[in-house]
């Protein structure tokens, strides 16, 4: 279909912790080897296995060189190539299947970043979070950039009340689960940690030291800053009325009704009062294009009651972090059970199950640390995960 | 059983006991779903604590707090039983009435809600604007009963498992199950006042409701044909546009220069009526695709039911 040519999967090797994977839309701005050895060595350093998905986002020929020369350094590398671009979101979520990694990194394809930034990252997640999110602190691109950026994040900040600063920045890592549950489309990807945000993920950011920006410079086409505009529509809909349609345009729809009923009424009260005709007051025309836009509105949300009333069942509100039941001295049963109790989504709910181990874990251990102990154990976690990648 | 938590640490071991202890006394195979509905305090830690003493009891851990609908929907999906009882965990409801529901529901009914006749609440936040909310919930849905606030309910599961409840559905959960073909019916419960903890809820709700109110309204009336739904509220557009137009053309026939000025505004009027009744069709019949392509299907639902209960 879309991908030409993958590298073929690799013989099980040892398990592998962290995948990173890197995007690549343009040529001149390209460090594949650079990335890969300083990365690799420096995740080394702290003992993670990793293994690197190049993902060429239809460049072209352009790279063959610099590809070929990554699969000839003997580090655990798959690439994906596409015939033509498709977009940031398509070629991360390419990145993503292709991935075998319990977390999973994207970074720019430079080094954006200083290497040992990825620990720091990587830190958090053993931590607990979910979802960790650069933040490039001292930033060398443009003012003009900067500012741009900065205006973007803190629109959506207020939109969505999600506390991050950087959400442009290429740096991010994740647990696998966040992207088996959240499907990727268009430029969603940005807003990605917001929606791990809503699926109950816990999701932080870390501040990196910023090395160098490619990439553009100065205004963006008009055309990208209405599909911000618009993105970040989607987005306050999305965190606060997906479920609601007509809690929104309800809203909406019944303050232009009422301001239209208001201007006939008013216009109503003149005439009768004072005798005048209503036919050259262009005001009354504006009265009942106001309710008739307030009966539309209000009519589309209806219809998106019974959009979200049909399909109740595939966006399911709520997130199951673990069901703690009886036998559940053994691993396999209750993996077996878990399925049986959510057989809507099997594979959504596969992260619930190592959380839930670890609550059984301190239960056993004294109940006191219920809470506490909850966080621990993380890196057992992606060792457990990593060593049955075949369960997807 | 199905019971969600949010927050309740203290009343998590007095509830537990005094819910096993009613159970016990049923003599009926039983179960407790426990929803810990991403609890900041020690909720969960209690409920592990309780658990060692009754293995059967079960733990859905929702991963933050996704509101009492979503935890409820959580502790259904969990849920075994052939009967389903939901209970707040703020002990307000006596776990005692349980066997008086479950003594309703075996006559026939699909649903039995608990009725807070005496309330134990503060009457000028709680008591009265709940008493209006009944009453219109009551009269636009057309299942009267006194007290659709109360968590304590029994329920048919053929009932709930083929509903999905999303965002403060369980208001309306007596109106979704009569439209999934279940009876309801209501018991005088007692109502304690809060011991532990602090209520969840508060005022501020009212324009959600309404809206939440007008959707249920649309979904349960005409769930099965919303063409004709939608059909019957274009009508009257329709009539007003032409009373709208004939208006105009009598000012036109009535002659004089002023009455031009008449005929144009009447008749665009006129027009943009025509348009609302013509938008009104289009959504109609845009409900039926939607519907078509949904996967929820009363007529199944209902023969499902039917097969269950010979």
């Amino acid at each position: 279909m879309s991908e030409s040519r993958t590298t073929p999967r690799r013989a099980p090797g040892p398990p592998i912790d962290i995948s990173v994977v890197v995007t690549i839309s343009g040529t001149d701005e390209v460090d594949l080897g650079g990335i890969l050895s300083a990365v690799s060595r420096e995740l080394a350093r702290e003992g993670r296995s990793c293994e690197f998905v190049f993902v060429d986002d239809g460049v072209g020929p352009a790279i063959d060189a610099e590809l070929a020369e990554l699969t000839a350094t003997g580090a655990r590398v798959k690439i994906v190539r596409f015939h033509q671009r498709f977009g940031e979101a398509v070629a991360l979520t390419a990145g993503f299947e292709q991935s075998e990694g319990a977390v999973i990194v994207t970074t720019a394809p430079y080094l954006q970043v200083g290497a040992d930034e990825f620990n720091k990252l990587l830190a958090k997640i053993d931590e607990g979070y979910d979802y960790v999110s650069g933040w490039r602190h001292q930033r060398v691109d443009p003012f003009l950039n900067r500012l741009q950026s900065r205006t973007f994040n803190l629109l959506v900040r207020l939109v969505t009340r999600v506390k991050l600063h950087d959400l442009n920045c290429a740096l991010r890592a994740m647990r696998r689960q966040v992207l088996d549950e959240i499907s990727l489309y268009g430029d969603l990807y940005r807003f990605l940690p917001i929606l791990a945000d809503r699926h109950g993920f816990k999701v932080t950011e870390v501040s990196v030291k910023h090395r160098e920006e490619k990439g553009k410079i100065g205004f963006f086409g008009f055309g990208v800053y209405v599909r911000r505009f618009l993105d970040m529509l989607t987005m306050l809909f999305l965190t606060k009325f997906t479920k609601r349609p007509l809690r929104f345009f309800g809203l909406l729809g019944s303050f232009f009704f009422v301001l239209g009923v208001g201007i006939n009424a008013y216009l109503t009260l003149v005439k009768v009062i004072a005798g005048d005709s209503l036919a050259d007051r262009p005001l009354l025309i504006l009265g009942v294009l106001l309710m008739v836009m307030g009966i539309q509105l209000i009519s589309i949300g209806l219809l998106g009651e019974i959009i979200i009333f049909t399909h109740a069942k595939d966006i399911k509100e709520h997130r199951v972090e673990g069901i703690i039941e009886e036998d559940d001295d053994e691993d396999g049963t209750d993996d077996e059970e878990d399925r049986e109790e959510e057989g809507d989504d099997p594979p959504r709910e596969d992260g619930g199950h190592p959380e839930q181990d670890e609550e059984r874990g301190s239960e056993g251990a004294g109940l006191a640390r219920g809470r506490s102990g909850s966080r621990k154990g993380t890196r057992g976690r992606e060792g457990r995960e990593a060593g049955n990648p075949g369960r997807r | 059983m199905v019971i969600p938590l949010y927050n309740e640490e203290d009343n998590v071991l007095p509830l537990h006991e005094a819910v096993t202890s009613v159970l016990h006394t049923l003599g009926r195979p039983f179960e407790i779903v426990y929803v810990d509905d991403g609890s900041t305090d020690h909720t969960l830690a209690r409920l592990m604590e309780a658990r060692r003493l009754e293995p059967s009891m079960r733990i859905v851990k929702l991963r933050r707090n996704f509101g009492q609908t979503a935890a409820m929907a959580a502790g259904f999906e969990a849920a075994r039983g052939e009967v389903i009882v939901t209970l707040d965990g703020d002990l307000q409801n006596d776990p005692e009435d349980i066997p008086v529901l479950l003594r309703k529901l075996d006559e026939g009914y699909g649903l039995v809600c608990g009725w807070r006749k005496d309330r134990k609440d503060k009457l000028l936040s709680r008591k009265i604007p709940s008493r209006i909310a009944n009453r219109m919930i009551g009269s636009i849905t057309g299942v009267r009963i006194h007290d659709y606030g109360c968590t304590l309910k029994a329920m048919r599961a053929s009932i709930m498992k083929g509903m999905h409840l999303y965002s403060d559905m369980h208001r309306f959960l007596p109106a979704i199950s009569r439209m999934a073909g279940g009876r309801v019916a209501e018991v005088v419960v007692r109502h304690h006042p809060r011991r532990h903890g602090t209520s969840k809820y508060g005022l501020g709700r009212t324009s959600k409701v309404l809206f939440d109110l007008m959707a249920i309204k649309m979904i349960v009336s005409f769930v099965s044909r919303p063409s004709h739904w939608f059909g019957l509220l274009s009508l009257p557009f329709l009539v007003l546009s032409i009373v709208v137009l004939g208006l105009g053309f009598s000012g036109l026939s009535s002659g004089g220069l002023r009455s031009e000025g008449v005929t144009v505004i009447y008749s665009s009027i006129s027009v943009l009526l025509f348009f609302v009744f013509i938008h009104f069709l289009a959504a109609g019949l845009l409900a039926e695709l939607i519907l078509r392509t949904g996967d929820f299907r009363p007529n199944e639902l209902l023969s499902h039911q039917a097969k269950e209960r010979p």
